[in-house]
């Protein structure tokens, strides 16, 4: 099957969701149909006329793509020639996952519906301007959220909690590029039947203003901070992916987007921000143990 | 040809469970919940094959049909008032997509304030959403433009709303002439090959950007094709009422041979204006709407022409500074070009399920006489 | 013939609308039309709650509210209007139009929780007697089922029919 996006139609140069889309395309060796939600992927690779993808793709509205999707899982035992492994594969962005479309999800959750959805994270309504969405990190520069309490959440609150919530078969956070560990959760996941729910973590170059030449870097810190740990559960069992030799400061990450700019500012923040952090990454440890 | 005494909900469930769609995707809503909850019976009693999905809210009841519609499957979705208000963004993707879904309305008033009875505010605030429209007087006929309704939007690939009064016709029990699956079966034959999800081969997209140059092609095409659908509605009506002795139309006209004075109307409503009528209103007569969507505009012009008086009785406000209806409006725009135009009032009826009697209808006209 | 025109009233969960589906079907399966529709607010139960029943021998278009009944059963005591009256009281007496009837003592002997059966029954006996209805056709049509025992209905006829 080996597939590719033809071209990356409008995204931007050094897109996240682009990247990441191929990855996910590359790793598939069976017929796929993909729903979209309204949002940068969408918008940049499908501008009529043109359209970037090889399998077949539907849009609809901004919130609905779980509920979209569920309606052609169950149109498959309809069709006789269809490959008993046909995907379904819901994309959206963390705007369309973790606000508007949440209940969306929810439900599709909820009836076992056989789809994986997928929820690229750039941590804001980055297509539209950069407003804050429920996935904005604190102190992230944003157009709408202008300044932040300092007794905010630290963290956004849980997708990936709110699935373990909804006991599906697999459950896994992951990011592009570092340890294929993004085509490998991929493989793992359309061999399993029933809901399954993988979010990426997304850099985006615009959003969080970072030089190109770091994009590696951004990608390879976000998890050796333990920012955005590699894990995944199957049937809410956990695994860490990868534990990172040398754990690296929040600082380091904060300081190549500039984004963070004003959060670096204050140190008192950055210290609670780091224990969150360090808090967080200890229950994961123990969980796994 | 058999009859059975059916309530307006039964009737609708009976005419799906002959049709057999492959996907309902359905979220409760009074007054049409009970369609789904006989529908699921025949599904657990194996006599549909039909895939049930009991969706989470009525956005996400039509999406997923939109979903299982663009992979080219008969799907069906059934609802009311804030729930058709509730899909409203996504109705229009469907008809934007070119979908032939199916939808049961059983007409209730819209919030606020709460109220769960009959009239015809909901598909009036969706009556620009791209769908086709058709008014059931009585579960007769509601059962009837259930089968219909699979045949137009399969010929056609626009989505179609048959709207029956909430409570008035969706819980009336009543005799009526149901056709045997075979006949039903026979009348809708086979799907036409459409683009869908489905074709690998091509991988076709459905909803993509559509930036200023292109996207007001899309949208003029939409309206043609609803312009052009009217005539292959009438050509499918003419088709059932050959096969099954019935009076489909796009309107439907009672006592105008000789009355110079006509009512306009649609729904339920009409039952009760045609019995005042023979009983003591016998200088006028009855047009009502089955079709409002596309708009019957020719068939209200010839039959206008020479007419003196015209009261259009709606059942919903259109809220821009008169206490007139959405039929009034058109019914005006449409007769605007006559030479000699009938002197055209409107009223506004029923809101909210308030009843409307005989009295009451003997009452408007004197105040017009 | 003149349109027969019934409203039983009473309050919600008492299976009025049950009883007039019932007796509607039934008609139906003659060669008379029967209409029923029922009238209620949002709640489950216990506000009042309207069921309309026309009978004809000719379709009936008509969609509104009874206005002017020919018969009202009811199980609140309300008399508003100038007709036949079935009333379920704890006694069984006719006062000119008005006919008291014990619905509660035929639902006990059943062991019963509604009255809307005797009440079906009692309903039967007086549009064969006022209106010609063929009685013993349609007690006959009713089929047993789950929440309908057509004996309790038989019950209600004849106990009516005692006084007729």
């Amino acid at each position: 099957m080996n597939k590719q996006l033809i071209n990356m139609g409008s995204l931007c140069i050094g897109c996240g969701a682009g990247i990441i889309a191929n990855e996910i395309i590359k790793s598939l060796n069976e017929p796929a149909i993909f729903v979209l939600a309204t949002g940068c992927l969408e918008v940049g690779t499908t501008t009529y006329p043109h359209n970037s993808w090889p399998y077949p793709v539907i849009h609809a509205n901004f919130g609905n793509a779980a509920s979209v999707a569920s309606g052609i899982a169950r149109a498959r035992k309809f069709n006789q020639k269809i490959n008993k492994n046909l995907q379904i594969i819901a994309i959206a962005g963390d705007g369309a996952t973790y606000d508007i479309g949440l209940a969306a999800l929810s439900g599709m959750a909820e009836r076992g519906e056989d789809v994986l959805y997928i929820c690229y994270n750039n941590q804001a309504y980055m297509n539209t301007g950069i407003q804050k969405s429920g996935a904005t990190p604190i102190g992230a520069q944003n157009s709408t959220l202008l300044k932040w309490e300092v007794e905010q959440k630290l963290y956004p609150k849980s997708v990936i909690k709110i699935m373990l919530a909804h006991k599906i078969p697999y459950v896994a956070q992951t990011i592009p590029i570092f340890n294929n560990d993004l085509t490998a959760k991929i493989k793992k996941a359309i061999n399993i039947k029933g809901p399954k729910y993988i979010e990426i973590l997304s850099p985006c170059i615009r959003g969080w203003y970072y030089e190109p030449k770091d994009s590696l870097n951004i990608i390879n810190l976000a998890v050796e901070t333990c920012f955005w740990p590699l894990f995944e559960y199957e049937d809410n069992q956990l695994k860490i992916n990868y534990v990172p030799e040398n754990k690296e400061k929040i600082s380091t990450w904060l300081k190549l987007q500039k984004r963070f700019t004003e959060l670096s500012k204050d140190k008192n923040l950055i210290d609670k921000l780091q224990k969150q952090i360090n808090k967080n990454w200890e229950e994961l440890l123990k969980e796994n143990n | 040809m058999k009859k059975i005494s059916l309530t307006g909900n039964e009737a609708v469930a009976y005419a799906l469970k002959q049709v057999e769609p492959e996907v309902i995707s359905f979220y409760p809503i009074t007054p049409t919940t009970e369609i789904i909850q006989l529908t699921n019976k025949y599904i657990l009693e194996g006599k549909m094959k039909t895939e049930m999905i009991l969706a989470e809210s009525e956005h996400s009841a039509l999406s997923a049909c939109v979903g299982a519609a663009a992979c080219n499957l008969r799907t069906v979705t059934a609802t009311a008032s804030q729930g058709l208000l509730y899909m409203h963004e996504v109705l229009t993707v469907a008809s934007g997509l070119n979908l032939p879904i199916v939808m049961i309305v059983g007409n209730r008033s819209i919030s606020a304030p709460l109220n769960i009875h009959n009239d015809h505010s909901d598909t009036m605030a969706v009556k620009d959403s791209g769908w086709l429209q058709f008014y059931a007087e009585n579960p007769q006929e509601a059962y009837y433009l259930t089968i219909l309704a699979f045949k137009i939007t399969n010929l056609i690939k626009i989505p179609a709303m048959i709207c029956l009064d909430g409570f008035i016709t969706t819980h009336e029990l009543t005799k009526i002439n149901i056709l045997s699956d075979k006949e039903v079966k026979n009348f809708l034959g086979k799907k036409d090959k459409q683009k869908s999800l489905f074709n690998f081969e091509k991988a076709p997209i459905f909803g993509q950007l559509s930036l200023p140059d292109s996207y007001l092609y899309f949208r003029f095409k939409l309206a043609k094709k609803i312009k052009k659908s009217k005539k292959i509605i009438e050509k499918t009506f003419t088709n059932f009422n050959q096969k099954f002795q019935t009076h489909f139309n796009l309107i439907e006209t009672f006592n105008l041979t000789t009355a110079k004075n006509i009512i306009i109307a649609s729904s339920s409503i009409c039952g009760t204006i045609k019995e005042t009528i023979t009983q003591n209103l016998k200088e006028w007569g009855l047009i009502k709407i089955t079709t409002y969507r596309p708009f019957p505009k020719k068939s209200l012009i010839n039959i206008c022409k020479n007419k003196e008086k015209i009261i259009i009785l709606d059942k919903s406000l259109t809220f821009k500074g008169e206490k007139t209806g959405h039929l009034y409006e058109e019914v005006k725009e449409a007769l605007f070009d006559l030479q000699e135009k009938p002197k055209i009032f409107g009223e506004v009826v029923g809101l909210g399920g308030k009843a409307f009697s005989p009295k009451d209808l003997k009452k408007l006209i004197q105040k017009y006489e | 013939m003149k349109t027969i025109k019934v409203i039983w009233q009473g309050l919600g969960g008492e299976g009025i609308k049950t009883a007039a589906i019932i007796l509607a079907r039934t008609i139906n399966q003659q060669k008379l039309f029967a209409q029923s529709f029922p009238e209620y607010g949002p709640e489950r139960s216990g506000a009042k709650t309207y069921a309309y029943i026309r009978i004809s021998d000719h379709e009936i278009l008509s969609h509104y509210p009874i206005t002017k009944p020919s018969i009202v059963v009811s199980t609140i005591k309300d008399i508003k209007f100038d007709c036949y009256h079935i009333l379920a009281t704890d006694f069984l007496e006719k006062e000119a139009q008005i006919f008291y009837f014990p619905a509660q003592k035929i639902a006990k002997k059943f062991k019963v929780k509604y009255l809307n059966l005797p009440l079906l029954g009692a309903l039967i006996a007086l549009l064969e007697k006022k209106y010609q209805l063929d009685a013993t056709l349609t007690l006959n049509s009713i089929k047993k089922s789950k929440k309908i025992n057509p004996e309790i209905i038989r019950a209600g006829y004849q106990e009516l029919n005692s006084i007729l």
